[in-house]
This record gives C-alpha cells, sequence and structure tokens, in this order.
C-alpha cells in the first residue's frame, strides 16, 4: 500500500523533478529487502508511506521521529543513525538532512542487513537528492575491542546514580592545574607551549583503525512476516458503558421482577380498582380467578376457592402512608397495613397444611419497599409455589447459614440471620417466601466488609437462589 | 576515525557501573542522561507503531554514538548494557552489537 502524501518539486531553474521516482525505488527496496514498511520524510513532510499502518499511525510515528531530529538538533548535535528494537519489530532510521528514511522490519537480528540495504538506496539517490557524497552516507563500522584497546584502563566501578551529573571536584582541580600550568608556559613560551600541547593532543587522542563498509549489499533474508499492526486498545469506557447498560437491561428485571412481577402489580390494581367499584362478592372472586390467569399466582387452582372477605377490597394500598425512616420501620408499617389479608392467608394455609405462618415478608432495599408500599401485601403471599414453601425457607436458610460460615463462625451467621429476620418482623417459627430470598441475601451479604468476599458470596447467594426458586 | 572516549557500561537498579573502557563519573553521568532521554523517544515511537516493548536503542550522531540494549534474561546480572563513545558518527548496528 504505497501512499504518496506529498508530491514535493524540486529544480533548478526549469529543470523540475517529483519525488516520485525515489518512492518508486523505495517501494522496490522494500520488496526485495522484504522491509515490513518505508517511511521517507523530507523537512519533517512525509513524502510517502508504504507501510500496513493507518494513517494516523504513520502520522504519529513521523511526528515522533521530528521530535528525535529535533531532540538531537537542539542538543547542537546532528543525528545520522537510529535504531529502535521493539518486541515485535524494529525500526532503522537514516537522517541524511533535510531527508529521513525510515525502514521498518521484523527480526533485529537483520538490521545489519537492512542498513546495507538503507545505506546502498541513498548511495544511489543521493546526487539526485543533492544529499552526502556517497562515501559520506556510509558510516565506518564500531570495533568495541579495537576501541577499548587503545582506551585508557577501566575505572574503578565507582557507581552513579543514573540520570545525575554529580560534581567531580578531583578532576576538575587536576584540570585547573594544569590549565594554569599551560597558560604560564604559554607567556613564557607560546611556541614551545603550543607545540606541547599538539603532542600532548596527538597522544592522548586514540586512533581507530575503522574500516569502511566494503560488504557489498546483500537481500536480506527475511521471513515474509508482516509487520504487526499496532494494537486497537479498546477504551475501557466503551466496554464499561456496554456492560453497563447490559446490566442495567437485565439487573431491575432480576431484582425486581424477581420478587415482584410487574404483571402482578399491574393485575393487582386493577383487581382493587376493580373492587372499590360497588360490585357483588361474585364479581370480585370472577376478579380474583383473573390474577391467576395473569400467571402470578402458580398454583392458579387454588385462588378461585378461596372465599374472599369482603374487608380486603376495602383495604388500601400501603403507599398511602407516610413513608417509614428505617427499612425495619417500613416492614412493621406494612405488616401493620397488611393485616386484612390475613384472610385470605389463612384461606391459603387450609389448603397447605404445612405452612404456619401468616406474617408477610418485607422488602430489605428501599426501592423494594417502595414497590411493596405500592403493592398490596396478599398478592405477594398468593405467590405461592406448588413446592412446600416452608422447607424451601429452612433449606434456604441452612445454606445462607453454610455460606455465611465461610466468612463468620457458624454461630455468628445463625445469629446474624436471626437479628436481621427481626429486624424485618419475622418471628421464630416464620418464613421467607422464595421471591424474598434475594433482597434478604443481599442484605445479610451487606454485613460482610470485605468487597472481594462479598461479592464472592453474592454470586454463590445467587446461585443458591436461583436453586432455590427453580 | 578517532574515539576519544569508549566506555561500555552496565545499569543495576538505578547505578550505572563501568564495565570497560573510560568510564568515570562523568561519563556514567552522561550515559545515564543520553541513554534516559533516547529510552523516553524510542518509547513514544514504539507507541506510535503499537509496539510498546523495548528492547534496544542506537543513536549515531556526528559527535559519537550512544547504544544500549535491555538484558534478555535473568542470566544476565544487568538491567540493561550500554555503550558510549565519542568521535563521529557509526554504523547504528556495529554499535548495537557491541553491547552483546
Amino acid at each position: 500500500m504505497m501512499r504518496v502524501l506529498g508530491r514535493k518539486k524540486w529544480g533548478e531553474g526549469n529543470e523540475v523533478a517529483s519525488y516520485a521516482p525515489v518512492l518508486k525505488a523505495l517501494s522496490a527496496l522494500k520488496r526485495s529487502s522484504r522491509l515490513d514498511g518505508t517511511v521517507f520524510i523530507h523537512e519533517g513532510i512525509i513524502l510517502g508511506t508504504d507501510t500496513d499502518l493507518s494513517d494516523k499511525q504513520n502520522s504519529d510515528f513521523v511526528r515522533e521521529i521530528n521530535a528525535l531530529v529535533s531532540q538531537y538538533r537542539n542538543g547542537g548535535r546532528s543525528l545520522s543513525r537510529a535504531l529502535f528494537g521493539f518486541d515485535a519489530g524494529a525500526v532503522l532510521i537514516f537522517h541524511t538532512a533535510p531527508f529521513v528514511l525510515c525502514l521498518l522490519f521484523h527480526r533485529l537480528e537483520d538490521a545489519a542487513e537492512v542498513e546495507k540495504s538503507g545505506e546502498k538506496f541513498l548511495q544511489t539517490w543521493s546526487k539526485a537528492l543533492k544529499i552526502k557524497q556517497p562515501d559520506e552516507i556510509v558510516l565506518p563500522l564500531f570495533d568495541l575491542q579495537k576501541a577499548l584497546a587503545g582506551s585508557a584502563a577501566p575505572v574503578a566501578a565507582e557507581d552513579s546514580i543514573a540520570g545525575q551529573s554529580p560534581e567531580a571536584p578531583e578532576v576538575v582541580a587536576v584540570v585547573a592545574v594544569v590549565a594554569v600550568v599551560a597558560v604560564v608556559a604559554e607567556v613564557l613560551d607560546p611556541v614551545a607551549a603550543l607545540e606541547e600541547s599538539t603532542l600532548k593532543e596527538s597522544a592522548a587522542a586514540e586512533v581507530i583503525e575503522t574500516s569502511k563498509t566494503p560488504d557489498p549489499v546483500e537481500p536480506v533474508m527475511l521471513t515474509q512476516t508482516e509487520l504487526p499492526l499496532a494494537m486497537d486498545i479498546d477504551l475501557p469506557g466503551e466496554d464499561a458503558e456496554a456492560k453497563i447498560s447490559d446490566e442495567s437491561k437485565e439487573e431491575p428485571t432480576d431484582i425486581i421482577g424477581g420478587e415482584l412481577a410487574g404483571e402482578t402489580i399491574h393485575e393487582i390494581e386493577d383487581l382493587t380498582e376493580v373492587e372499590k367499584e360497588p360490585t357483588s362478592d361474585a364479581a370480585a372472586v370472577s376478579d380474583a380467578g383473573a390474577v391467576s390467569d395473569a400467571g402470578a399466582v402458580s398454583d392458579a387452582g387454588a385462588v378461585p376457592e378461596i372465599e374472599v372477605d369482603p374487608e380486603l377490597t376495602e383495604s388500601e394500598p400501603v403507599g398511602a402512608e407516610e413513608a417509614p425512616s428505617t427499612e425495619a420501620e417500613a416492614v412493621a408499617l406494612e405488616v401493620e397495613a397488611a393485616s386484612p389479608p390475613e384472610v385470605i392467608v389463612s384461606a391459603l394455609y387450609e389448603s397447605n397444611p404445612v405452612v404456619d405462618s401468616t406474617t408477610p415478608e418485607c422488602a430489605t432495599t428501599e426501592s423494594e419497599t417502595a414497590e411493596l408500599s405500592e403493592t398490596p401485601i396478599p398478592d405477594q403471599l398468593m405467590n405461592l409455589s406448588t413446592s412446600d414453601p416452608g422447607e424451601t425457607w429452612n433449606s434456604f436458610r441452612q445454606k445462607i447459614e453454610n455460606l455465611l460460615s465461610k466468612v463468620l463462625g457458624r454461630a455468628q451467621a445463625v445469629r446474624l440471620i436471626e437479628r436481621e429476620l427481626d429486624a424485618i418482623g419475622i418471628e421464630s417459627g416464620t418464613y421467607l417466601l422464595a421471591p424474598q430470598f434475594r433482597p434478604f441475601g443481599q442484605k445479610l451479604m451487606q454485613k460482610v466488609k470485605d468487597k472481594a468476599l462479598r461479592n464472592q458470596l453474592e454470586m454463590e447467594l445467587i446461585a443458591l437462589i436461583e436453586a432455590h426458586q427453580k | 576515525m578517532t574515539t576519544s572516549l569508549v566506555s561500555l557500561l552496565e545499569v543495576h537498579g538505578d547505578r550505572v557501573v563501568a564495565v570497560e573502557g573510560s568510564g568515570g563519573e562523568p561519563t556514567r553521568a552522561e550515559f545515564a542522561r543520553e541513554a534516559e532521554g533516547l529510552h523516553a523517544r524510542a518509547y513514544q515511537i514504539g507507541a506510535s507503531l503499537g509496539m510498546f516493548a523495548l528492547s534496544c536503542c542506537v543513536a549515531s550522531d556526528d559527535t559519537g554514538g550512544l547504544a544500549f540494549r535491555f538484558a534478555n534474561s535473568s542470566a544476565e546480572k544487568f538491567d540493561a548494557r550500554g555503550l558510549i563513545v565519542k568521535g563521529g558518527p557509526f554504523h547504528a548496528t556495529s554499535l548495537f552489537e557491541a553491547t552483546k
């Protein structure tokens, strides 16, 4: 994918040419040397890119290369060559002002061959691009052994903190003494001093024989491997938002719908509205049957047989009362307000002799309290499953005791459950219904202070509740 | 081509230790300063390409060169090994090879 972003032209007099041939040759270089990409820059402007990167990545890359070149230029030096090796590729940079040639390749081990290829390319085009002489483009190889052989003996390893440049007072003092001596000598005999200093410099200078790069350019034996594209970093915010939106779509139905089905609420409201009208008892019974048709009552067969007390139809919703200050108070108020439904409850329990309690369960959160306040209590009690609710509660209580025993002592767990049940007005020998397991369990989980533990327990709690609600 | 300074150094934690060559305090301090700047720039270059794990850096200018590479394994008893050279531009790969 060759992109010619800038078609700069130059010329002398009427002679005008474009960079197209250079870019074409660069494309050929990429193929012959099996490079991953090439970027050609002129005075900070992209002349052509031949990479698998996106335009933004290319522009970002060129911006950083310009910054590197500027970093050296601002330090009074001119960058000649740079090599950066990364985990998934390497970049070799040739800087021959005003051009910068960047070669991207895959394996760092092939850097020498790629560098030779780049030098060869620049040599070929040096005249056309009017850059350095071909001989100047080829840089000398550095031989560490030869350089060290001619250098001073290793300094005793005194550590220095990286990034700091502490003073070296001893060295400064010696230099100062030498400088004073040199000045005095120069005053006394300038010619002799000049000769002496020249000799000292020549003696101090370490002549390193550096060989030029005589080796011919050889094709780089690179495996055909694509330069890995930049990682598409998924913004955590997007995922989080997506998850939150998904959860927000699901959570309410899980929590609220699990305890108080929306259909049930509406049907109940309809029922109360109808019952407020001057109708006969038979009509009320038929309306009660409509509740079972709506699916809110699983044991629908038993409901039509219930003899509805006329007082029930006259009961007002709990929500008409003042809002309770605490959950326990809310529970107490609701229990008190729910006293009329006892008739229905007793009627229901006649068909289910295992049940020995008439106390309704209570919501544990404010939202659930609000839901309950708008909903007549008896309808929750009518939402009974075919299984024995008392046994289900005992089983659930035993499981939740086990669950809490993971972070508390067994006795502590039992006391905690009893205390919470007392707080919501559930006396000994009574039980919660399956839809209330979850808010009650979550209220218990709030007692666990450690967040990680609490999350883990809540996950187990949900599984536990689902198992008991089946 | 002449070289007035050659120093092979190693980085151990936050300390620069001279291994071979002229490794005086100013040299070590210069190496640390130059390497830090080059490292920061190299990281930015790599990030623009989507590559974040830097393994080596080499830069050669008209006054000398600097090269360093990070340790390949814990068997190498250093965090990074580098080289600072004065005396003219050098072949980049040869500078890198000298750090091995």
